[in-house]
Protein backbone atom coordinates (compact mmCIF):
# COMPACT_ATOMS: atom_id res chain seq x y z
CA UNK A 1 0.00 0.00 0.00
CA UNK A 2 2.94 2.31 0.68
CA UNK A 3 4.52 1.69 -2.73
CA UNK A 4 5.19 4.83 -4.71
CA UNK A 5 3.64 3.17 -7.78
CA UNK A 6 1.09 0.38 -7.66
CA UNK A 7 -0.33 -0.67 -11.01
CA UNK A 8 -3.76 -1.65 -9.64
CA UNK A 9 -4.10 1.60 -7.72
CA UNK A 10 -2.96 3.54 -10.76
CA UNK A 11 -5.58 1.73 -12.86
CA UNK A 12 -8.27 2.67 -10.34
CA UNK A 13 -7.06 6.27 -10.31
CA UNK A 14 -6.97 6.54 -14.08
CA UNK A 15 -10.47 5.08 -14.35
CA UNK A 16 -11.69 7.46 -11.62
CA UNK A 17 -10.21 10.50 -13.36
CA UNK A 18 -11.56 9.46 -16.77
CA UNK A 19 -15.05 9.00 -15.31
CA UNK A 20 -15.11 12.07 -13.07
CA UNK A 21 -12.85 14.64 -14.72
CA UNK A 22 -12.85 13.89 -18.44
CA UNK A 23 -16.55 14.76 -18.99
CA UNK A 24 -15.54 18.35 -18.19
CA UNK A 25 -14.17 18.76 -21.72
CA UNK A 26 -17.50 17.78 -23.31
CA UNK A 27 -18.73 21.38 -23.51
CA UNK A 28 -15.42 22.47 -25.04
CA UNK A 29 -15.64 19.74 -27.70
CA UNK A 30 -19.21 20.81 -28.52
CA UNK A 31 -17.94 24.40 -28.87
CA UNK A 32 -15.21 23.31 -31.31
CA UNK A 33 -17.77 21.41 -33.38
CA UNK A 34 -20.00 24.50 -33.44
CA UNK A 35 -17.08 26.68 -34.60
CA UNK A 36 -16.29 24.33 -37.51
CA UNK A 37 -19.98 24.03 -38.34
CA UNK A 38 -20.29 27.85 -38.37
CA UNK A 39 -17.35 28.07 -40.74
CA UNK A 40 -19.00 25.53 -43.05
CA UNK A 41 -22.31 27.45 -42.94
CA UNK A 42 -20.41 30.64 -43.84
CA UNK A 43 -18.69 28.93 -46.76
CA UNK A 44 -21.96 27.49 -48.07
CA UNK A 45 -23.89 30.76 -47.53
CA UNK A 46 -21.22 32.79 -49.30
CA UNK A 47 -21.34 30.32 -52.20
CA UNK A 48 -17.60 30.01 -52.11
CA UNK A 49 -15.18 27.16 -51.53
CA UNK A 50 -12.49 26.57 -48.98
CA UNK A 51 -9.01 25.39 -49.90
CA UNK A 52 -7.90 22.19 -48.23
CA UNK A 53 -4.83 24.01 -46.89
CA UNK A 54 -6.94 26.73 -45.21
CA UNK A 55 -9.27 24.17 -43.70
CA UNK A 56 -6.43 22.06 -42.32
CA UNK A 57 -4.74 25.15 -40.84
CA UNK A 58 -8.00 26.30 -39.25
CA UNK A 59 -8.81 22.92 -37.73
CA UNK A 60 -5.18 22.43 -36.64
CA UNK A 61 -5.39 25.74 -34.77
CA UNK A 62 -8.54 24.59 -33.00
CA UNK A 63 -6.81 21.29 -32.22
CA UNK A 64 -3.87 23.16 -30.67
CA UNK A 65 -6.18 25.36 -28.61
CA UNK A 66 -8.08 22.25 -27.45
CA UNK A 67 -4.85 20.60 -26.31
CA UNK A 68 -3.59 23.71 -24.53
CA UNK A 69 -6.77 24.41 -22.57
CA UNK A 70 -7.40 20.70 -21.92
CA UNK A 71 -5.40 20.56 -18.64
CA UNK A 72 -7.23 23.66 -17.36
CA UNK A 73 -10.63 22.14 -18.10
CA UNK A 74 -9.93 18.66 -16.78
CA UNK A 75 -7.95 19.55 -13.63
CA UNK A 76 -9.25 23.06 -12.96
CA UNK A 77 -10.06 22.36 -9.29
CA UNK A 78 -7.01 20.22 -8.52
CA UNK A 79 -5.31 22.99 -6.51
CA UNK A 80 -8.41 24.96 -5.52
CA UNK A 81 -8.32 25.79 -1.80
CA UNK A 82 -11.92 24.68 -1.24
CA UNK A 83 -12.61 22.05 -3.89
CA UNK A 84 -9.12 20.65 -4.41
CA UNK A 85 -9.14 18.51 -1.26
CA UNK A 86 -11.03 15.75 -3.14
CA UNK A 87 -8.11 15.42 -5.56
CA UNK A 88 -5.43 15.78 -2.88
CA UNK A 89 -6.94 13.24 -0.49
CA UNK A 90 -7.64 10.54 -3.06
CA UNK A 91 -5.49 7.63 -1.81
CA UNK A 92 -2.93 7.48 -4.61
CA UNK A 93 0.69 8.59 -4.67
CA UNK A 94 1.79 11.89 -6.21
CA UNK A 95 3.61 9.93 -8.92
CA UNK A 96 0.45 8.01 -9.85
CA UNK A 97 -1.55 11.24 -9.96
CA UNK A 98 1.13 12.87 -12.09
CA UNK A 99 1.33 9.98 -14.59
CA UNK A 100 -2.46 9.84 -14.82
CA UNK A 101 -2.54 13.60 -15.46
CA UNK A 102 0.21 13.22 -18.06
CA UNK A 103 -1.65 10.47 -19.95
CA UNK A 104 -4.95 12.34 -19.86
CA UNK A 105 -3.46 15.69 -20.94
CA UNK A 106 -0.91 14.40 -23.46
CA UNK A 107 -2.80 11.49 -24.99
CA UNK A 108 -6.48 11.25 -24.06
CA UNK A 109 -7.51 14.90 -24.49
CA UNK A 110 -5.60 15.36 -27.81
CA UNK A 111 -7.00 12.07 -29.13
CA UNK A 112 -10.55 12.99 -28.16
CA UNK A 113 -10.15 16.44 -29.71
CA UNK A 114 -8.58 14.96 -32.83
CA UNK A 115 -11.35 12.36 -33.17
CA UNK A 116 -14.08 14.97 -32.68
CA UNK A 117 -12.58 17.42 -35.17
CA UNK A 118 -11.84 14.74 -37.77
CA UNK A 119 -15.32 13.26 -37.46
CA UNK A 120 -16.94 16.71 -37.78
CA UNK A 121 -14.85 17.53 -40.83
CA UNK A 122 -15.63 14.16 -42.38
CA UNK A 123 -19.35 14.66 -41.71
CA UNK A 124 -19.30 18.09 -43.37
CA UNK A 125 -17.39 16.65 -46.31
CA UNK A 126 -20.12 14.01 -46.74
CA UNK A 127 -22.80 16.70 -46.54
CA UNK A 128 -21.26 18.93 -49.20
CA UNK A 129 -18.18 17.47 -50.89
CA UNK A 130 -18.30 20.27 -53.47
CA UNK A 131 -17.56 22.87 -50.73
CA UNK A 132 -15.07 20.86 -48.70
CA UNK A 133 -12.26 19.56 -50.85
CA UNK A 134 -11.10 16.10 -49.87
CA UNK A 135 -10.70 14.47 -46.52
CA UNK A 136 -7.54 15.61 -44.83
CA UNK A 137 -8.14 14.42 -41.27
CA UNK A 138 -4.68 12.94 -40.96
CA UNK A 139 -3.07 16.32 -41.51
CA UNK A 140 -4.76 18.08 -38.57
CA UNK A 141 -1.87 16.96 -36.51
CA UNK A 142 0.94 15.64 -38.62
CA UNK A 143 4.42 16.77 -37.59
CA UNK A 144 5.71 16.19 -41.13
CA UNK A 145 2.91 18.19 -42.74
CA UNK A 146 4.66 21.55 -42.69
CA UNK A 147 7.90 20.09 -44.07
CA UNK A 148 6.06 18.25 -46.82
CA UNK A 149 4.00 21.30 -47.64
CA UNK A 150 6.92 23.71 -47.81
CA UNK A 151 9.86 21.61 -49.01
CA UNK A 152 8.16 18.55 -50.37
CA UNK A 153 10.49 16.53 -48.17
CA UNK A 154 10.50 15.24 -44.62
CA UNK A 155 12.81 16.94 -42.13
CA UNK A 156 13.24 14.94 -38.93
CA UNK A 157 14.55 18.03 -37.16
CA UNK A 158 11.50 20.08 -38.15
CA UNK A 159 9.15 17.22 -37.31
CA UNK A 160 10.84 16.89 -33.91
CA UNK A 161 10.47 20.62 -33.38
CA UNK A 162 6.73 20.45 -34.18
CA UNK A 163 6.26 17.53 -31.79
CA UNK A 164 8.27 19.24 -29.06
CA UNK A 165 6.23 22.43 -29.52
CA UNK A 166 3.10 20.33 -29.06
CA UNK A 167 4.49 18.76 -25.85
CA UNK A 168 5.81 22.15 -24.69
CA UNK A 169 2.41 23.85 -24.99
CA UNK A 170 0.64 21.07 -23.06
CA UNK A 171 3.30 20.80 -20.34
CA UNK A 172 3.29 24.56 -19.80
CA UNK A 173 -0.51 24.42 -19.48
CA UNK A 174 -0.24 21.61 -16.94
CA UNK A 175 2.23 23.67 -14.94
CA UNK A 176 0.14 26.86 -15.09
CA UNK A 177 -2.90 24.86 -14.00
CA UNK A 178 -1.17 23.52 -10.90
CA UNK A 179 0.65 26.75 -10.02
CA UNK A 180 -2.12 29.32 -10.51
CA UNK A 181 -5.06 29.25 -8.12
CA UNK A 182 -7.79 31.22 -9.91
CA UNK A 183 -8.52 33.01 -13.22
CA UNK A 184 -5.99 30.53 -14.51
CA UNK A 185 -6.42 30.89 -18.28
CA UNK A 186 -6.34 34.71 -18.25
CA UNK A 187 -3.32 34.78 -15.93
CA UNK A 188 -1.56 32.12 -18.00
CA UNK A 189 -2.07 34.14 -21.19
CA UNK A 190 -0.83 37.36 -19.55
CA UNK A 191 2.23 35.69 -18.04
CA UNK A 192 3.04 34.00 -21.37
CA UNK A 193 2.75 37.32 -23.22
CA UNK A 194 5.05 38.97 -20.67
CA UNK A 195 7.61 36.15 -20.94
CA UNK A 196 7.54 36.13 -24.76
CA UNK A 197 7.82 39.93 -24.83
CA UNK A 198 10.85 39.82 -22.50
CA UNK A 199 12.54 37.12 -24.59
CA UNK A 200 11.94 39.03 -27.83
CA UNK A 201 13.32 42.26 -26.31
CA UNK A 202 16.36 40.40 -24.95
CA UNK A 203 16.92 38.78 -28.35
CA UNK A 204 16.68 42.12 -30.16
CA UNK A 205 19.15 43.68 -27.71
CA UNK A 206 21.56 40.78 -28.33
CA UNK A 207 21.32 41.17 -32.11
CA UNK A 208 21.74 44.95 -31.99
CA UNK A 209 24.83 44.60 -29.77
CA UNK A 210 26.46 41.87 -31.79
CA UNK A 211 25.21 41.97 -35.35
CA UNK A 212 28.40 40.48 -36.73
CA UNK A 213 28.11 37.41 -34.54
CA UNK A 214 24.67 36.57 -35.89
CA UNK A 215 24.87 37.55 -39.53
CA UNK A 216 28.40 38.04 -40.71
CA UNK A 217 30.22 35.26 -38.90
CA UNK A 218 27.30 32.88 -39.69
CA UNK A 219 27.96 30.92 -36.53
CA UNK A 220 24.34 29.81 -36.38
CA UNK A 221 23.08 27.91 -39.37
CA UNK A 222 19.31 27.23 -39.63
CA UNK A 223 19.87 23.58 -38.73
CA UNK A 224 21.91 24.55 -35.70
CA UNK A 225 19.29 27.07 -34.57
CA UNK A 226 16.63 24.37 -34.85
CA UNK A 227 18.75 21.97 -32.80
CA UNK A 228 19.28 24.60 -30.09
CA UNK A 229 15.55 25.37 -30.08
CA UNK A 230 14.73 21.66 -29.78
CA UNK A 231 17.14 21.16 -26.88
CA UNK A 232 15.76 24.24 -25.12
CA UNK A 233 12.18 23.08 -25.65
CA UNK A 234 12.99 19.61 -24.31
CA UNK A 235 14.69 21.13 -21.25
CA UNK A 236 11.71 23.37 -20.55
CA UNK A 237 9.28 20.46 -20.95
CA UNK A 238 11.21 18.51 -18.29
CA UNK A 239 11.26 21.59 -16.03
CA UNK A 240 7.51 22.27 -16.41
CA UNK A 241 6.63 18.64 -15.77
CA UNK A 242 8.87 18.55 -12.71
CA UNK A 243 7.17 21.70 -11.31
CA UNK A 244 3.76 20.10 -11.99
CA UNK A 245 4.80 16.95 -10.10
CA UNK A 246 6.12 18.97 -7.15
CA UNK A 247 2.87 20.95 -6.99
CA UNK A 248 0.79 17.75 -6.97
CA UNK A 249 2.96 16.42 -4.15
CA UNK A 250 3.31 19.51 -1.99
CA UNK A 251 0.54 22.02 -2.71
CA UNK A 252 -1.23 23.34 0.39
CA UNK A 253 -4.99 23.83 0.44
CA UNK B 1 3.85 -10.42 37.80
CA UNK B 2 5.49 -6.99 37.76
CA UNK B 3 7.52 -8.04 34.75
CA UNK B 4 4.34 -9.01 32.85
CA UNK B 5 2.75 -5.69 33.79
CA UNK B 6 5.80 -3.85 32.55
CA UNK B 7 5.80 -5.75 29.22
CA UNK B 8 2.08 -5.08 28.86
CA UNK B 9 2.68 -1.38 29.56
CA UNK B 10 5.49 -1.17 26.99
CA UNK B 11 3.33 -2.98 24.40
CA UNK B 12 0.37 -0.68 25.00
CA UNK B 13 2.62 2.38 24.70
CA UNK B 14 4.06 1.09 21.42
CA UNK B 15 0.63 0.18 20.04
CA UNK B 16 -0.76 3.56 21.06
CA UNK B 17 2.15 5.25 19.35
CA UNK B 18 1.04 3.80 16.03
CA UNK B 19 -2.75 3.63 16.40
CA UNK B 20 -3.69 7.11 17.33
CA UNK B 21 -3.35 10.75 16.46
CA UNK B 22 -0.57 12.53 18.28
CA UNK B 23 -0.05 16.26 18.03
CA UNK B 24 3.05 17.74 19.63
CA UNK B 25 3.94 21.42 19.89
CA UNK B 26 1.97 22.19 16.75
CA UNK B 27 1.94 25.78 15.54
CA UNK B 28 0.46 27.18 12.37
CA UNK B 29 0.13 30.69 10.97
CA UNK B 30 -1.48 32.13 7.85
CA UNK B 31 0.94 34.77 6.51
CA UNK B 32 2.06 35.79 9.96
CA UNK B 33 -1.38 35.51 11.58
CA UNK B 34 -0.92 32.81 14.22
CA UNK B 35 -3.87 30.40 14.39
CA UNK B 36 -2.57 27.42 16.35
CA UNK B 37 0.21 28.06 18.85
CA UNK B 38 2.19 25.23 20.40
CA UNK B 39 -0.68 22.78 20.73
CA UNK B 40 -0.16 19.27 22.03
CA UNK B 41 -2.89 16.65 22.32
CA UNK B 42 -3.84 13.13 21.30
CA UNK B 43 -6.92 11.46 19.83
CA UNK B 44 -7.46 7.83 20.80
CA UNK B 45 -9.29 5.16 18.82
CA UNK B 46 -12.85 4.17 19.70
CA UNK B 47 -13.93 7.67 20.58
CA UNK B 48 -16.00 10.47 19.12
CA UNK B 49 -14.37 13.82 19.72
CA UNK B 50 -16.17 17.13 19.72
CA UNK B 51 -13.94 19.96 18.53
CA UNK B 52 -15.44 23.22 19.69
CA UNK B 53 -14.34 26.81 19.40
CA UNK B 54 -15.38 30.24 18.23
CA UNK B 55 -15.08 31.22 14.58
CA UNK B 56 -11.50 31.58 13.40
CA UNK B 57 -9.79 29.68 16.23
CA UNK B 58 -8.39 27.12 13.81
CA UNK B 59 -10.76 24.14 13.88
CA UNK B 60 -10.84 23.76 10.09
CA UNK B 61 -7.10 24.49 9.97
CA UNK B 62 -6.51 21.68 12.45
CA UNK B 63 -8.57 19.33 10.24
CA UNK B 64 -6.56 20.36 7.20
CA UNK B 65 -3.32 19.73 9.09
CA UNK B 66 -4.59 16.32 10.22
CA UNK B 67 -5.48 15.40 6.62
CA UNK B 68 -2.22 16.68 5.17
CA UNK B 69 -3.92 19.44 3.18
CA UNK B 70 -1.74 21.91 5.07
CA UNK B 71 1.78 21.38 6.34
CA UNK B 72 3.79 23.13 9.00
CA UNK B 73 7.40 23.06 10.06
CA UNK B 74 6.52 23.90 13.65
CA UNK B 75 5.58 20.82 15.62
CA UNK B 76 4.62 17.31 14.59
CA UNK B 77 1.50 15.35 13.80
CA UNK B 78 1.58 11.58 13.73
CA UNK B 79 -1.39 9.48 12.66
CA UNK B 80 -0.70 5.77 13.08
CA UNK B 81 2.96 6.66 12.63
CA UNK B 82 2.38 8.61 9.39
CA UNK B 83 3.17 12.25 8.84
CA UNK B 84 -0.06 13.54 7.18
CA UNK B 85 1.90 16.08 5.11
CA UNK B 86 3.51 13.23 3.13
CA UNK B 87 0.03 12.24 1.83
CA UNK B 88 1.07 8.61 1.45
CA UNK B 89 -1.63 6.43 -0.14
CA UNK B 90 -1.71 4.06 2.87
CA UNK B 91 -2.37 7.03 5.14
CA UNK B 92 -4.94 8.61 2.83
CA UNK B 93 -6.94 5.37 2.72
CA UNK B 94 -7.25 5.53 6.52
CA UNK B 95 -8.85 8.96 6.62
CA UNK B 96 -11.84 10.76 5.17
CA UNK B 97 -12.65 14.42 5.50
CA UNK B 98 -16.04 16.03 5.01
CA UNK B 99 -15.63 19.83 4.84
CA UNK B 100 -18.30 22.29 5.88
CA UNK B 101 -19.15 23.38 2.36
CA UNK B 102 -19.06 20.23 0.27
CA UNK B 103 -20.10 20.88 -3.32
CA UNK B 104 -19.52 17.50 -4.88
CA UNK B 105 -18.49 16.57 -8.39
CA UNK B 106 -20.83 16.69 -11.38
CA UNK B 107 -21.48 12.94 -11.26
CA UNK B 108 -24.12 10.65 -9.78
CA UNK B 109 -23.71 9.67 -6.12
CA UNK B 110 -23.38 5.95 -6.84
CA UNK B 111 -20.87 6.63 -9.66
CA UNK B 112 -18.76 8.74 -7.32
CA UNK B 113 -18.92 6.12 -4.58
CA UNK B 114 -18.06 3.38 -7.09
CA UNK B 115 -15.07 5.42 -8.27
CA UNK B 116 -13.53 6.00 -4.85
CA UNK B 117 -14.49 2.61 -3.32
CA UNK B 118 -11.40 0.72 -4.62
CA UNK B 119 -9.15 3.11 -2.69
CA UNK B 120 -10.77 2.33 0.66
CA UNK B 121 -10.37 -1.34 1.62
CA UNK B 122 -13.16 -1.30 4.25
CA UNK B 123 -15.82 0.26 2.01
CA UNK B 124 -19.24 -1.28 2.69
CA UNK B 125 -21.59 -1.02 -0.29
CA UNK B 126 -24.55 -2.51 1.59
CA UNK B 127 -24.08 0.07 4.34
CA UNK B 128 -23.98 2.88 1.77
CA UNK B 129 -27.23 1.69 0.20
CA UNK B 130 -28.84 1.51 3.63
CA UNK B 131 -27.61 4.95 4.68
CA UNK B 132 -28.73 6.57 1.43
CA UNK B 133 -32.10 4.90 1.76
CA UNK B 134 -32.42 6.06 5.39
CA UNK B 135 -31.44 9.58 4.34
CA UNK B 136 -33.97 9.34 1.47
CA UNK B 137 -31.38 10.13 -1.20
CA UNK B 138 -31.64 8.68 -4.70
CA UNK B 139 -28.14 7.31 -5.49
CA UNK B 140 -28.66 7.91 -9.21
CA UNK B 141 -28.91 11.67 -8.78
CA UNK B 142 -25.95 13.94 -9.41
CA UNK B 143 -24.44 15.89 -6.50
CA UNK B 144 -24.88 19.10 -8.45
CA UNK B 145 -28.63 18.50 -8.75
CA UNK B 146 -29.10 18.15 -4.98
CA UNK B 147 -29.94 20.80 -2.39
CA UNK B 148 -27.32 21.67 0.25
CA UNK B 149 -28.95 19.42 2.84
CA UNK B 150 -29.28 16.50 0.40
CA UNK B 151 -25.65 16.91 -0.69
CA UNK B 152 -24.57 16.89 2.93
CA UNK B 153 -26.58 13.74 3.65
CA UNK B 154 -25.16 12.03 0.56
CA UNK B 155 -21.53 12.75 1.43
CA UNK B 156 -22.09 11.80 5.08
CA UNK B 157 -23.53 8.47 3.93
CA UNK B 158 -20.46 7.89 1.74
CA UNK B 159 -18.10 9.00 4.53
CA UNK B 160 -19.63 6.54 6.99
CA UNK B 161 -19.79 3.69 4.44
CA UNK B 162 -16.08 4.02 3.61
CA UNK B 163 -15.41 2.84 7.17
CA UNK B 164 -12.08 4.65 7.40
CA UNK B 165 -10.25 4.55 10.71
CA UNK B 166 -10.30 8.33 11.02
CA UNK B 167 -13.25 10.44 10.05
CA UNK B 168 -13.11 14.23 10.22
CA UNK B 169 -16.46 15.99 10.01
CA UNK B 170 -16.49 19.78 9.78
CA UNK B 171 -19.91 21.17 10.74
CA UNK B 172 -21.68 17.98 9.64
CA UNK B 173 -25.16 19.04 10.75
CA UNK B 174 -25.16 22.41 8.96
CA UNK B 175 -27.88 22.32 6.34
CA UNK B 176 -29.56 19.20 7.73
CA UNK B 177 -33.24 19.34 8.64
CA UNK B 178 -34.44 18.15 12.07
CA UNK B 179 -35.20 14.51 11.08
CA UNK B 180 -31.85 14.29 9.25
CA UNK B 181 -30.00 15.49 12.35
CA UNK B 182 -31.56 12.66 14.33
CA UNK B 183 -30.68 10.21 11.53
CA UNK B 184 -27.13 11.56 11.49
CA UNK B 185 -26.70 10.95 15.24
CA UNK B 186 -28.11 7.44 14.95
CA UNK B 187 -25.89 6.57 11.98
CA UNK B 188 -22.69 7.93 13.50
CA UNK B 189 -23.38 6.03 16.72
CA UNK B 190 -24.07 2.84 14.71
CA UNK B 191 -20.95 3.30 12.58
CA UNK B 192 -18.70 3.67 15.61
CA UNK B 193 -16.39 0.86 16.66
CA UNK B 194 -13.29 0.48 18.83
CA UNK B 195 -10.85 1.01 15.94
CA UNK B 196 -12.43 4.17 14.69
CA UNK B 197 -11.85 7.79 15.66
CA UNK B 198 -14.39 10.39 14.66
CA UNK B 199 -13.69 14.07 15.18
CA UNK B 200 -16.63 16.42 14.78
CA UNK B 201 -16.16 20.16 14.63
CA UNK B 202 -19.39 22.05 15.20
CA UNK B 203 -21.10 25.14 16.50
CA UNK B 204 -24.40 23.25 16.65
CA UNK B 205 -23.42 21.52 19.89
CA UNK B 206 -26.95 20.38 20.68
CA UNK B 207 -26.98 18.33 17.47
CA UNK B 208 -24.11 16.16 18.68
CA UNK B 209 -24.46 16.48 22.45
CA UNK B 210 -25.31 12.84 23.07
CA UNK B 211 -22.74 11.51 20.62
CA UNK B 212 -19.52 12.80 22.06
CA UNK B 213 -17.09 10.84 24.24
CA UNK B 214 -14.57 13.61 24.51
CA UNK B 215 -14.71 17.38 24.28
CA UNK B 216 -11.92 19.63 23.12
CA UNK B 217 -12.37 23.39 23.26
CA UNK B 218 -9.96 25.45 21.21
CA UNK B 219 -9.30 29.14 21.56
CA UNK B 220 -7.04 31.19 19.40
CA UNK B 221 -3.60 29.84 20.27
CA UNK B 222 -4.54 27.34 23.00
CA UNK B 223 -6.47 24.21 23.92
CA UNK B 224 -8.75 25.37 26.73
CA UNK B 225 -10.31 22.00 27.53
CA UNK B 226 -9.36 18.48 26.49
CA UNK B 227 -11.30 16.01 28.59
CA UNK B 228 -13.48 12.94 28.33
CA UNK B 229 -17.20 13.32 28.95
CA UNK B 230 -17.08 11.13 32.09
CA UNK B 231 -14.17 13.16 33.44
CA UNK B 232 -16.12 16.38 32.92
CA UNK B 233 -19.19 14.84 34.56
CA UNK B 234 -17.20 13.77 37.60
CA UNK B 235 -15.63 17.20 37.88
CA UNK B 236 -18.64 19.43 37.25
CA UNK B 237 -22.32 19.39 38.02
CA UNK B 238 -24.73 20.97 35.50
CA UNK B 239 -27.90 22.32 37.09
CA UNK B 240 -31.08 24.13 36.18
CA UNK B 241 -32.59 25.82 39.22
CA UNK B 242 -34.68 28.82 40.18
CA UNK B 243 -31.70 30.51 41.79
CA UNK B 244 -28.03 29.89 41.26
CA UNK B 245 -26.31 27.57 43.74
CA UNK B 246 -23.89 29.29 46.13
CA UNK B 247 -20.90 27.36 44.86
CA UNK B 248 -21.76 27.98 41.16
CA UNK B 249 -18.73 28.47 38.96
CA UNK B 250 -20.74 29.91 36.10
CA UNK B 251 -24.36 30.98 35.75
CA UNK B 252 -26.52 31.83 32.74
CA UNK B 253 -30.11 32.95 32.91
CA UNK B 254 -32.46 30.48 31.29
CA UNK B 255 -36.15 29.75 30.92
CA UNK B 256 -37.72 29.15 34.34
CA UNK B 257 -34.55 29.90 36.31
CA UNK B 258 -30.88 29.71 35.60
CA UNK B 259 -28.42 27.20 34.22
CA UNK B 260 -25.27 26.77 36.25
CA UNK B 261 -22.08 24.82 36.56
CA UNK B 262 -20.78 23.93 39.99
CA UNK B 263 -18.13 21.56 41.30
CA UNK B 264 -19.41 17.99 41.53
CA UNK B 265 -19.31 17.35 45.27
CA UNK B 266 -21.84 14.52 45.40
CA UNK B 267 -20.29 12.21 42.81
CA UNK B 268 -23.57 12.03 40.89
CA UNK B 269 -23.21 12.48 37.14
CA UNK B 270 -25.39 15.12 35.50
CA UNK B 271 -26.04 15.58 31.79
CA UNK B 272 -23.48 17.92 30.23
CA UNK B 273 -24.75 21.19 28.83
CA UNK B 274 -22.01 21.70 26.25
CA UNK B 275 -23.04 25.24 25.40
CA UNK B 276 -22.84 26.23 29.06
CA UNK B 277 -19.53 24.42 29.47
CA UNK B 278 -18.15 26.18 26.39
CA UNK B 279 -19.17 29.60 27.72
CA UNK B 280 -17.77 28.79 31.17
CA UNK B 281 -14.42 27.65 29.81
CA UNK B 282 -14.19 30.70 27.55
CA UNK B 283 -15.11 33.04 30.44
CA UNK B 284 -12.13 31.71 32.45
CA UNK B 285 -9.58 32.86 29.85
Amino acid sequence: MDKIFDINRFGNLFEYECRNYLPRITNALITYVCIIFSLWVTVVAAQTTMESWTRVSFISSIMNIACVIGPFLVYYNANNRKKGYVYALLPASALEKFISMLIICLIVVPLLSYATLTFTDFLLYLLSPQDIFGFNGFDFYNPFYMGLRINGSVSILAAGSTTLSFLFSISVSMMYNMVLRNAKIIKAILISIAVIFTIVIAFIVCIVNDVEFFFEAQVLSPGRILTIVNVMQASFIVLFLWITYRRIKKVNY
Amino acid sequence: MECIDFVFYICSVLINQYTMIRIENLSFAYSGDMVLDNISTAFEPGRIYGLLGANGVGKSTLFKLLCGLLTTKHGTISIDGYNPGDRKPAFLSKIYYVPEDFEGPDVAINAYAKGIAPFYPNFDKALLDKLLSDFEIDPKRKFTKLSLGQRKRAILAIALALRTEYLFLDEPTNGLDIPSKADFRRMVAAAMDENRTIIISTHQVRDVENLLDHIMILSKRAVLLDKGVSEIQSEYSFNISVSAPEDALYVEPGLGGCCSISPNTTGDESRINIELLFNYINSKR
